[in-house]
């Protein structure tokens, strides 16, 4: 059963008035459990893509249906309440709240949800940062930490709330090849875990051999897709 | 809103330099309200005591009319001796009221034998007079008079500035002479037993005789009371006290009528300055925190658009990002309110410890600056209001942001 499915999606902006196309006619569909990625050239409509998934935008044309809810049915609470509960993000920038430490960050979206006890709360986050190998730092602040341990902490931000999909951006773009590894390994690691879909999209093609199923973007439409194997067998 | 109000929190504590600097302006503006308040306040009352304890009485009752010209202290608007009686029955059976003087005012002339001047009169029984206007003796010099007998019949207590002029001085024989209403002239001699300072200024010309003594010299057969001067137990409830009096005499029959202190003196204008004064004051801290908070905010919404992106995203309900930031801005009016009001307290501490005295006219005041707590609390609650009110349109913004375009602002 499909968890993500587009049909027929069409994104344009308008820049300085002119309408410029990022997304055009895509239809795709990602199964539950996968781990999946995106390349492609900056432009090409990846993060646009991942947006539409992520019901932070909405499609110009066409459908985007995750979790079986039409995301152009909802509206901004609608759309807040089901990001905290369907959704969980990883940013390129890392994005962590610098005024919460650690352990706040990863609480955060428990927060929103309101209906998570103390108790299952707590055991959520350390197990969290126990399995992302952050559990020693958790009264630090983002300031205090590298790049690589953010990334770190916003996976385990990203997965606290027991979504069904993580969308992450760029994950790797700010971490040198060592750690960008480490973080896809710790994602890929989450997955086989939690059962979570991870879709993410990257530069780096390195990177790319992770996901099961890639999908090469240009110009805002699918060019290529190959499975881990088909990919490794064509470089 | 626990963890929101934790999260508004250390958001201000983020650039300390800068709250502080807010802080410190919005406390400043609180510390002036309080202190200058405290003083204004305090001058005030001062000011308020001195004519109301020294001269005027809280309230005064006068037949119909008399107020509309009161300048001619016409003697034939008084009180007939039943009108009088029934007035003196309302008052004693109005519990909230001290005590009550009547008096025959009127003017007269006032000779030496070699030198003549006009005076103002007030012909009082001193008993009913001193528990009425309690201050009154303080402004009189005497040889000795006792307690409650600061003039007695044959006697005159004359102000200080016909004591200058005429080259008197207590125990001198003088003249004074008046027309009665009926128009008829009478003289009678009385000694000087006393001198007043003026306490409305340098051209007061107001003297004390017995009320005796009045209606010798008027040709009374029975007392013609022109006004009677009221003291209240409590001042705060004055506006009560006087307005269950002029409902009393508010019937047609009824010949008398009911003007409270600030209805009769020139001072009242200057008491009104003074709450004017302190509302401009309260404006400009309104301002000061408007500016303040709104800068702030507004100011913090488009340092934080992508932290804004990132709440929205990771599913903060708009109204929960609102809250945020309007609990941001209500915080740093709570901590700069704090300050300022112990700050403000301090001073006012202080100040009571060394007492201001000065003189305003031919007043001597000293003023000990006290708020009362309704004013504080009235302080507190407008920069409250307005911290809210100013954090409103940052934090609107902030909710009404788009997380896709929040994201990825730079």
């Amino acid at each position: 059963m499909s968890l993500i499915q587009l049909h027929d999606v069409t994104k344009t902006y308008q820049s300085s008035g002119v309408p410029v196309d990022a997304l055009r006619n895509l239809s795709l569909t990602i199964d539950r459990e996968a781990f999946v990625s995106f390349i492609g050239p900056s432009g090409s409509g990846k993060s646009t893509l991942l947006n539409l998934m992520g019901a932070l935008d909405k499609s110009t044309g066409g459908k985007v249906v995750v979790d079986g809810v039409d995301i152009a049915t909802l509206d901004r609470a609608g759309a807040a309440a089901f990001r905290g509960n369907t959704i969980g993000f990883v940013f390129q920038n890392f994005n962590l709240i610098p005024v919460l430490t650690v352990y706040e960050n990863v609480e955060y979206p428990l927060l929103m949800l309101n209906h998570v006890a103390v108790k299952e709360r707590r055991e959520r986050i350390l197990n969290l940062l126990d399995n992302v190998g952050m559990l020693d730092q958790k009264d630090k602040y983002p300031n205090q930490i590298s790049g690589g341990q953010k990334q770190r902490v916003a996976v385990a931000r990203a997965l606290v709330t027991n979504p069904k999909i993580v969308l992450a951006d760029e994950p790797t773009a700010n971490l040198d090849h060592t750690t960008a590894f480490k973080v896809i390994s710790i994602m890929h690691e989450m997955q086989r875990t939690f059962g979570t879909t991870f879709v993410f999209s990257t530069h780096d093609p390195k990177i790319v051999g992770e996901a099961e199923l890639i999908y090469t973007l240009e110009d805002g439409v699918i060019v290529h897709h190959a499975t881990k194997e088909q990919q490794r067998g064509s470089q | 809103m626990k963890n929101l109000i934790k999260i508004a929190v250390r958001n201000l504590f983020r650039y300390k330099r800068r709250t502080l600097l807010t802080s410190s302006l919005i406390a400043f503006g609180v510390v002036l309200v309080i202190v200058f308040g405290g003083l204004a306040i305090s001058f005030k009352t001062q000011m308020v005591g001195v004519i109301t304890n020294t001269s005027l009485g809280d309230l005064q009752i006068h037949k119909k009319g008399y107020v509309e010209s009161i300048d001619n202290l016409p003697l034939n608007l008084s009180l007939s001796d039943s009108e009088y009686t029934a007035v003196e029955q309302v008052l004693q059976a109005t519990p909230e009221v001290e005590a009550y003087s009547p008096r025959i005012k009127f003017g007269a002339m006032i000779s030496n034998y070699a030198q003549t001047s006009n005076i103002r009169l007030s012909a009082v029984r001193p008993e009913m007079e001193q528990r009425t206007v309690t201050d009154l003796v303080r402004r009189i010099k005497t040889t000795g008079a006792a307690q409650g007998e600061f003039v007695k019949p044959g006697e005159i207590v004359v102000p200080e500035n016909l004591v200058k002029g005429l080259g008197l001085k207590i125990g001198d024989e003088i003249v004074l002479i008046a027309t009665n209403k009926e128009g008829s002239v009478n003289a009678l001699p009385v000694r000087i037993g006393g001198v007043v300072e003026a306490v409305l200024g340098p051209t007061g010309k107001d003297g004390y005789i017995h009320f005796s003594d009045a209606m010798i010299l008027l040709r009374m057969d029975r007392p013609e009371v022109i006004e009677i001067a009221v003291k209240v137990k409590d001042f705060a409830k004055l506006g009560s006290v006087s307005g269950s009096l002029k409902k009393a005499f508010s019937a047609p029959r009824s010949a008398a009528e009911v003007h409270t202190w600030d209805q009769l003196s020139p001072f009242a204008s200057i008491a009104r300055i003074v709450d004017l004064l302190i509302m401009v004051v309260k404006f400009i801290l309104i301002s000061i925190v408007l500016v303040s908070i709104l800068n702030i905010m507004t100011m913090s919404v488009f340092e934080r658009v992508s932290e804004i992106g990132t709440i929205a995203a990771i599913g903060t309900p708009p109204r929960r990002i609102l809250m945020m930031f309007l609990i941001e801005g209500f915080s740093m009016g709570l901590l700069s309110t704090a300050v300022g009001v112990g700050v403000g307290l301090g001073i006012i501490w202080i100040l009571n410890l060394t007492r201001i005295d000065f003189t305003f006219g031919q007043m001597h005041i000293s003023l000990a600056p006290s708020i009362p707590a309704g004013e504080v609390l009235l302080t507190v609650a407008i920069v409250m209001l307005v911290s809210l009110l100013a954090s409103l349109h940052p934090a609107a913004k902030a909710a009404r942001m788009e997380p896709v375009d929040a994201l990825g602002h730079v």
